[in-house]
This record gives C-alpha cells, sequence and structure tokens, in this order.
C-alpha cells in the first residue's frame, strides 16, 4: 500500500476508512433515536428494514471490533506479565546482533527450544525471542531476523495491526475490509523485509525464513494458530526476495461483488435512515 | 532441568507435577515410571490410567513429545519450563490480536521451499 501509492495516500486512506467507521455509528445513533422516538415499526416496513440494517450492521461491527481490541489487549497484558516473570539473560551472539542494530534495549528473551521472534506490544513495543533462536541460526541469520523486528517496531507496527484488524472486524459484513487489512498486514511484512535483506542480504534472509518456518509445527499451536494467511504471505515475501520488489496484491472478484453487493443494500438504506432523522425533535435534515 | 518460571497456572496441578518430574529426571520416560515417581510418597497412589491420560493431553497440547522406545512409548517436555508453556500458548492463542511475528511455523510447500533454497545460495 504504502510501497505504490506513498504515504500520504497510504495515510488518506486510513483518514478515509476512519470516518466511514465513524459515519456509520453515528447512523447508528440516528437508527437509536429514530426507533426511541417513533416506535416499532417506524411508518413503513422500507423505512423499518433499511434502518435497523444500519443498526444491526453497527452493532456487528462494534461487536467485533471490540472482540478484537479486547483480545489483543489481553495478549499485550498476558505477554508482559510472562515476561516479567520468565524472562531469562539474552544469549550473547542474540545480545551482540542487537547491540549492532540498536535496540538490545528492547529486547526480551524467554527461554525454549522452539525459535522464534516477535514484536508485542502496542504503545511501547519489544521484540521477543526464545533463546532456541540463537542456536537454530547463524549470527548473520539472526541479525536479518532483528533487523526485520527492528522495522515492525520503529513503524509500531503492533498497533498498526490492530487498527486493521479493528477496521476489518468493524466491516465484517464486507469482505474487502478483511483483505484489507490482510493486505496492510503483508505491506508491513514486506517492509520488513526489504530492510532486513538490504542489511544481511537476500540469501541470508531467505536461510532465515527456510530454517524457521520450516519446523512442522506442534499440533496444538498449528491448530489454535489463526494464521490463515500464513502460506500466502510468505510466498509473497519469497517472491519479492527473488524480484527485488513488491508482487501486486489484487483482491478476489467474488470478495468485490460481495463487498459491492453489501454496500449496495447498506448505502441506500443509510440515506434511508439519515432522511428519517428529519422526524427527530430538532430534525438533521 | 529447568527453573520453574512464575506461570504455572497455566497446567493443573497433576500437569504441573507430570512436568516437574520430567524436568528433574531429564530423560524421557515412560508413563509407568511417571506414576511411579508421582506416587512416592503419595498417601492415595494415583492410578496408572489417571497418569497417562494426563500425559497424553499433554502430548496433545504439544507440551510432552512422544517416541516410541522398543515396545513402549516415551514423552520428554518439549518446552523448558513454565514459562516456556505459558508463552507458546499466548502466541497460539492471541497469535494474530497484536503481534508482528517473523514467521509462523509452518508445513512448507515444496515449491516454496525450493525457491528459498535456491535464494540462499545466491551470493
Amino acid at each position: 500500500m504504502r510501497s505504490r501509492l506513498g504515504l500520504p495516500a497510504a495515510v488518506s486512506r486510513w483518514v478515509l476508512l476512519l470516518l466511514a467507521v465513524l459515519a456509520h455509528a453515528v447512523l447508528a445513533g440516528l437508527a437509536i433515536a429514530e426507533f426511541a422516538t417513533m416506535g416499532w415499526p417506524l411508518p413503513t416496513w422500507f423505512d423499518t428494514g433499511a434502518v435497523t440494517l444500519v443498526l444491526v450492521s453497527a452493532a456487528a461491527g462494534l461487536a467485533a471490533s471490540g472482540r478484537a481490541a479486547l483480545r489483543a489487549a489481553s495478549c499485550s497484558r498476558a505477554l508482559r506479565t510472562l515476561i516479567r516473570t520468565g524472562r531469562r539473560p539474552v544469549p550473547p551472539l542474540i545480545q551482540d546482533e542487537a547491540a549492532v542494530l540498536g535496540c538490545a534495549d528492547r529486547l526480551d528473551a524467554v527461554a525454549g527450544e522452539e525459535a522464534f521472534a516477535v514484536t508485542y506490544g502496542l504503545m511501547w513495543p519489544r521484540i521477543l525471542v526464545s533463546t532456541g533462536l540463537a542456536t537454530a541460526l547463524t549470527s548473520a541469520e539472526i541479525g536479518a531476523v532483528l533487523a526485520h523486528e527492528r522495522e515492525h517496531l520503529r513503524h509500531r507496527d503492533p498497533l498498526r495491526l490492530l487498527a486493521a484488524r479493528l477496521f476489518a472486524a468493524w466491516g465484517c459484513y464486507l469482505p474487502a475490509a478483511r483483505w484489507l487489512a490482510s493486505r496492510a498486514a503483508l505491506s508491513y511484512e514486506l517492509a520488513a523485509d526489504r530492510t532486513a535483506a538490504r542489511r544481511a542480504g537476500r540469501s541470508v534472509l531467505a536461510g532465515a525464513l527456510l530454517k524457521l518456518a520450516s519446523r512442522p509445527a506442534c499440533p496444538a499451536v498449528a491448530a489454535a494458530s489463526p494464521a490463515r494467511d500464513e502460506p500466502r504471505s510468505l510466498e509473497a515475501r519469497v517472491s519479492q526476495l527473488e524480484a527485488g520488489r513488491p508482487p501486486r496484491q489484487r483482491p478476489a472478484v467474488s470478495r468485490l461483488l460481495a463487498s459491492a453487493g453489501t454496500l449496495s443494500l447498506l448505502v441506500p438504506a443509510s440515506m434511508c435512515c439519515l432522511a428519517m432523522s428529519q422526524f427527530l425533535p430538532g430534525g438533521l435534515l | 532441568m529447568a527453573e520453574q518460571g512464575g506461570a504455572g497456572s497455566t497446567l493443573g496441578p497433576l500437569e504441573a507435577e507430570v512436568m516437574a518430574v520430567l524436568w528433574r529426571v531429564g530423560t524421557p520416560l515412560p508413563v509407568r515410571e511417571v506414576a511411579a515417581e508421582l506416587n512416592a510418597g503419595r498417601e492415595v497412589a494415583l492410578a496408572y490410567t489417571t497418569v497417562m491420560t494426563v500425559m497424553s493431553r499433554l502430548a496433545g497440547k504439544g507440551i510432552l513429545a512422544r517416541s516410541r522406545s522398543g515396545r513402549r512409548f516415551v514423552y520428554a517436555p518439549v518446552a523448558a519450563d513454565t514459562a516456556e508453556i505459558a508463552v507458546r500458548g499466548v502466541l497460539a492463542e492471541f497469535g494474530d490480536a497484536a503481534l508482528a511475528r517473523f514467521v509462523e511455523r509452518a508445513e512448507l510447500d515444496p515449491r516454496l521451499r525450493e525457491r528459498l533454497r535456491r535464494l540462499m545460495e545466491q551470493q
């Protein structure tokens, strides 16, 4: 997203999406006021259906985005608590690479043979690695992994991911919203990979990806992990490493058609809801 | 083998006892030997099937690795301590919530693996 259109276009796109969500929330407020003032049903069945549709879609969006926000907050809190109690000394190999990259003061380690690296924390993100990373990868590959994570750190990607997921959750009735959120998440990964490849080299980054992705996931983690987009994401990351530029991302036509169909119902319903507000005391129209 | 972290609440009491035995011994054990260790000094002995159920559940969660040794199965801890188990649990439960993970472990498509291998060999 950012790589193709530049920062201003990406920011304005998010502002537009935020305005759309706010407008939907205001319309839902109007719908509640209309039902409270005029009772159920409204004068015509068309009005009743339209205002109900606005209200139900906003309620679904609010519930889904509330759940997403709660999950994110629970995750951050749980990880912080666990790391406070289970923190281990960062292995010297990882510590040295982190010092070179200037992120040693924002690095935590937990014990574990399973090698992983994540960036967590919404406002003050940190990098978490397992001690197993030091044995699974070479020092150059650890440098590539940390350069990748440092990029997430610098851009507060956990917070940006949360924003994308909240938007997707609000628009849960629009298949295109989920695609947009996945596209944003992938663009953050691709940007982090470009930085890591510039710093450590494509072959080193490819080695780290190969080693860490090709270990079979343990059954419980595989079953619980919701990373359904991971194979597609890895494919795009490999394509970028090969071509040296991010691959084009296009939504499926079926998603676009389904979203257009939903919007073709929701937009007229919203206009009807807005028009009905003239009957409210001190009506808006 | 490993110092306990502060996340013991992720395991049930009996699960924690089983893990403590396996961490202390440091080698893969069959159910019968774990049960014997657990029952040493216990007034009411645990049934073999109870211990087997607990260990099967731990293996199902990916906390114990089960392998064949001769005619019996032996179990070994996959995680080094309870903190690691808890962190893995959080990552598994909330992996998509607000985390940027370097890469998820996945069954790699052989063609993707080959492409990565070719990239690795390029200088």
